[in-house]
């Protein structure tokens, strides 16, 4: 969980952060076709049904009409692999999109009404910030049962506080500026100065945090379905079939976990660089732009 | 001042005090008459920029001497430090002559260079709080520097010196003997011993100056640049700093470079004044002639600019209907104190006064008298306890919710940091247009439209090219423009300039000033005019009040408050303000 830590990137300059962010990028856009094509290749034929397996052989190696070999139950490895990118992105977009909609304005409230309000609120989330973050989900998981919405509700109750204690902080700041009291004096209520005065000054910060939260989402997914929560059986999903995989693994079956961990370590790779990258490059902007411009 | 004794003054200013002071340091042990800084021909050119910022520039500076380096902004002043000090950004191309105490620091390795800028050259900057560390304690940098800089020090130390003994004994009597100088240094900047393990956030801005000028001198050496050092800070403090700052440079036979926008600044501290534009010296002459008789274009504009500044008489008082009505206004905030008896900070104590319809009057005091916190009242954002505003016989502090904003948009304020007070990301024209959006007064395109009105308003032609730009894209003249335009852009009856024109350099003071008076003119605005600057409220204002502790303590056109100040704070203020020489 040590991911809201600045990795050192400045030493190596500008030019590490933007081929990180580039490379970041290439890797995530890459399974996002994936998981726009693979439905239209099972529909096509090209890729076999990522359920369907009760004519293949179990068990069967790789081979020509299965490219990564089938698992346990007959059901084609590289077509699940395929299809899983789809679900592992859809959730995760749901559940960080969700945990914004939420912790944004709330760390906007909280920081710029302060007072009990603000209080409350940081208590509540740092208490939740506490929790680890598989315990949590597997709990919420385990209550809200199995779905696609449900795992991703799981998920975002773990991010909200991040977003809220980033945006908390950064508004609670930026409000002691000159131009907020400015705007006061203008007229303007809370709601104006929150979204026309506060809400861009404070969200620098969050596109960071998003992709770095997004390669931990992907971890914590699949942690889920490892533990046979989250997501219900019909649906592929990479944590649940390397589980499904691991008995098969001291018998010399190796295609079954390898081809879904190493999707699964692509995609969590893609989008750390892409934080990693942003990162770097955002704090090189600012520091570019906050570099003194005085020459008098 | 000189009784409290760094050490080393006591002795060796007696035998000759003003000019040409004896060896104080190795450059000037060789002869006054080789210069401690020679530059020839310098030019730097900073890495991406089109055109170099100095260009063949000249300046001769001797041991004792106090040269003045004015030009109006963006003419490389602050670069000749810069260049001086071999502190510009990585890439840039410096050339020519340059030596500093008989070196050139372009040819010194790191370690030398570095005992080179604390020993040989000592800068005092704008704003002293941005170059403290915020964890030292005060005594602490001043220790650090004499003890990075140890050697140095030992060696510039003479036998007067009490402390040079001590300097020898181990590492515990050295500790002591540097808190005991750091505490000479202090008490000579007037900063008591007691506050040796104060905090910079402490300090208010004026003492600051004082630890960055007790820092800079801490080595005595033999030259100091002082860059913008009073542009922070209110006259009267102003006025303080550059006399202990002078008086520290003459006792120990330092030159003083002082970089300034400001002229009679210039010319009440300094012999000769150079002129410098576009990275080369227009002119340079003794500072009495130059001010009294410039030669250069450049210099006669500058010198007019100050003297429009400053001469104008004070305008005539018209007849005009009541429009603004304070009486006996309090804003007292509640101190952390035992809760049965109470203790207020009363920041404005009762003030009563009365602005006519097209009126402007000039609020002075020292800072920390009130007048800010007196119109963060009047537009609602101090807490009023007690008095009553009436504006058009409508007591403000009566009303509340629509009817008070009502109101309230009939009142505005134009804040000291355009920069500061403005959203910096959002474009200028979005953020004149921005209160009549807040106000419901007019729908997106017509709020845009009125915004390019008052761009043009305010003499940014053509409107069309400066509406898309951020705030920090503008220079600090047209950021002060757009504020106006957005306090204008409600119609305000009654405007209020908390030290509008402060932070601009005299040029642009003027510009800005003429705007505020063809704006009032043309619209019947009432000003409330905010400033620490008598001179400049006695040119611009009808009536002139001064405020003190919270409270009126004068009033009268500003002419003759000039002339015949009353009370001890106007005389203060009258005095400490410098002013330009009379013309013969």
């Amino acid at each position: 969980m040590a991911l809201g830590v600045p990795f050192p990137l400045k030493p190596f300059g500008p030019g590490l952060a933007a081929r990180l962010a580039r490379w970041g990028l290439v890797i995530v856009v890459a399974y996002a076709l994936v998981a726009l094509a693979t439905p239209l290749l099972i529909q096509a034929g090209l890729v076999a049904d990522a359920n369907g397996g009760l004519e293949n052989p179990i068990y069967g190696p790789p081979s020509l009409a299965h490219w990564c070999g089938t698992d346990r139950l007959g059901r084609d490895v590289c077509a699940r692999t395929l299809a899983g990118s789809g679900v592992a992105l859809e959730v995760v977009a749901l559940a960080l999109g969700l945990a914004l909609l939420i912790g944004v304005p709330l760390g906007m409230v909280s920081g710029y009404l302060g007072g009990g309000l603000d209080r409350l609120l940081v208590l509540l989330m740092d208490t939740l910030y506490t929790l680890p973050v598989l315990l949590l989900s597997v709990v919420l998981a385990f209550l809200l049962g199995k779905g696609l919405p449900n795992a991703a509700a799981a998920l975002c109750v773990v991010y909200v506080p991040q977003y809220f204690r980033v945006v908390r902080n950064q508004t609670a700041q930026v409000k002691a500026d000159l131009f907020v009291e400015a705007a006061r004096s203008l007229g303007a209520g809370p709601i104006w100065i929150l979204r026309r005065y506060l809400l861009r000054n404070v969200v620098t910060t969050v596109p960071v945090l998003l992709s770095l939260n997004a390669a931990d989402a992907v971890l914590v997914l699949g942690g889920l379905g490892f533990l046979g929560l989250g997501l219900p059986e019909s649906i592929p999903e990479w944590g649940s079939d390397l589980q499904q995989a691991l008995g098969a693994v001291p018998t010399g079956i190796w295609w079954t976990a390898l081809y879904p961990g190493l999707a699964m370590f692509g995609l969590v790779l893609g989008l750390s660089f892409l934080g990693e990258g942003l990162e770097g490059w955002l704090s090189g902007a600012s520091g570019r732009l906050e570099k003194p411009s005085k020459q008098t | 001042m000189a009784s409290s004794g760094m050490a080393s003054s006591g002795s060796a200013s007696s035998g000759s005090p003003a000019s040409g002071s004896p060896a104080a340091a190795p450059a000037t042990t060789r002869g006054p008459a080789l210069p401690i800084l020679n530059v020839q021909q310098l030019l730097v050119h900073y890495p991406g920029r089109a055109v170099a910022t100095l260009n063949g520039l000249d300046l001769v500076l001797h041991p004792g001497e106090r040269l003045a380096l004015v030009g109006p902004s963006g003419c490389g002043k602050s670069t000749v430090a810069r260049a001086v000090l071999q502190l510009l950004p990585p890439g840039s191309r410096c050339e020519g002559g340059l030596e500093l105490a008989g070196q050139d620091p372009r040819r010194l390795g790191q370690r030398a260079l570095r005992r080179l800028r604390g020993g040989a050259v000592g800068l005092v900057f704008q704003d002293p709080m941005t170059r403290l560390n915020p964890l030292m304690t005060i005594g602490e940098h001043l220790a650090d520097t004499l003890s990075a800089h140890q050697g140095l020090a030992a060696s510039n130390e003479r036998p007067s010196n009490t402390s040079l003994g001590l300097f020898s004994r181990g590492p515990l009597g050295q500790g002591r003997a540097i808190r005991r100088r750091a505490e000479a240094l202090l008490a000579r900047v007037g900063i008591g011993a007691d506050r040796y393990t104060s905090y910079p956030h402490e300090f208010s801005g004026g003492m600051r100056q004082r630890l960055a000028i007790a820092l800079a001198m801490a080595l005595q050496p033999p030259l100091v640049i002082a860059d913008e050092p009073t542009t922070s800070l209110d006259v009267a403090v102003a006025g303080q700093v550059m006399a202990e700052l002078t008086s520290l440079c003459q006792d120990s036979g330092s030159a003083l470079l002082l970089i300034s926008h400001d002229l009679a600044l210039a010319g009440r501290w300094c012999d000769r004044i150079a002129v410098l534009d576009q990275g080369r010296l227009v002119e340079e002459a003794p500072a009495l002639e130059l001010l009294t008789l410039p030669r250069s274009a450049l210099a006669q504009r500058l010198v007019a600019a100050a003297r429009a500044r400053e001469g104008q008489a004070t305008p005539p008082p018209q007849q005009a209907p009541l429009l603004l009505d304070i009486d006996q206004l309090r804003c007292w905030h509640p101190v952390a104190s035992l809760p049965w008896q109470q203790r207020w900070l009363k920041a404005v104590d009762g003030v009563s006064l009365q602005l006519h319809q097209g009126e402007t009057i000039g609020l002075v005091g020292a800072s920390g008298c009130g007048k800010s916190t007196l119109c963060r009242a009047l537009i609602g954002l101090a807490p009023v306890r007690g008095g009553a505003v009436r504006l058009e016989g409508v007591d403000l502090l009566g009303l509340h919710g629509r009817p008070l904003r009502r109101a309230r948009r009939r009142i505005q304020m134009v804040f000291q940091d355009p920069l500061a007070c403005l959203n910096p990301l959002m474009p200028v024209g979005e953020a004149i247009a921005d209160p009549l959006l807040i106000h419901g007064l007019a729908r997106r395109p017509a709020a845009r439209s009125r915004a390019r009105e008052l761009l043009a308003a305010v003499g940014l032609n053509p409107p069309e090219d400066f509406e898309r730009r951020l705030p920090r894209q503008l220079s600090g003249g047209q950021q002060q423009r757009v504020a106006i335009a957005r306090a204008l852009v409600l119609e305000p009856q009654v405007l209020l300039c908390d030290e509008s024109v402060s932070m601009l350099d005299a040029e642009v003071q003027a510009e800005v000033l003429a705007l505020l008076r063809d704006l009032q003119s043309r619209l019947g605005l009432a000003l409330l005019f905010v400033t620490h600057d008598l001179v400049v409220a006695s040119g611009f204002c009808q009536r002139v009040i001064v405020l003190e502790g919270g409270r009126i303590v004068e009033q009268g056109p500003g002419d003759q408050l000039l002339a015949h100040p009353q009370a001890a704070i106007t005389r203060s203020l009258v005095e400490a303000c410098p002013r330009l020489p009379a013309l013969a």
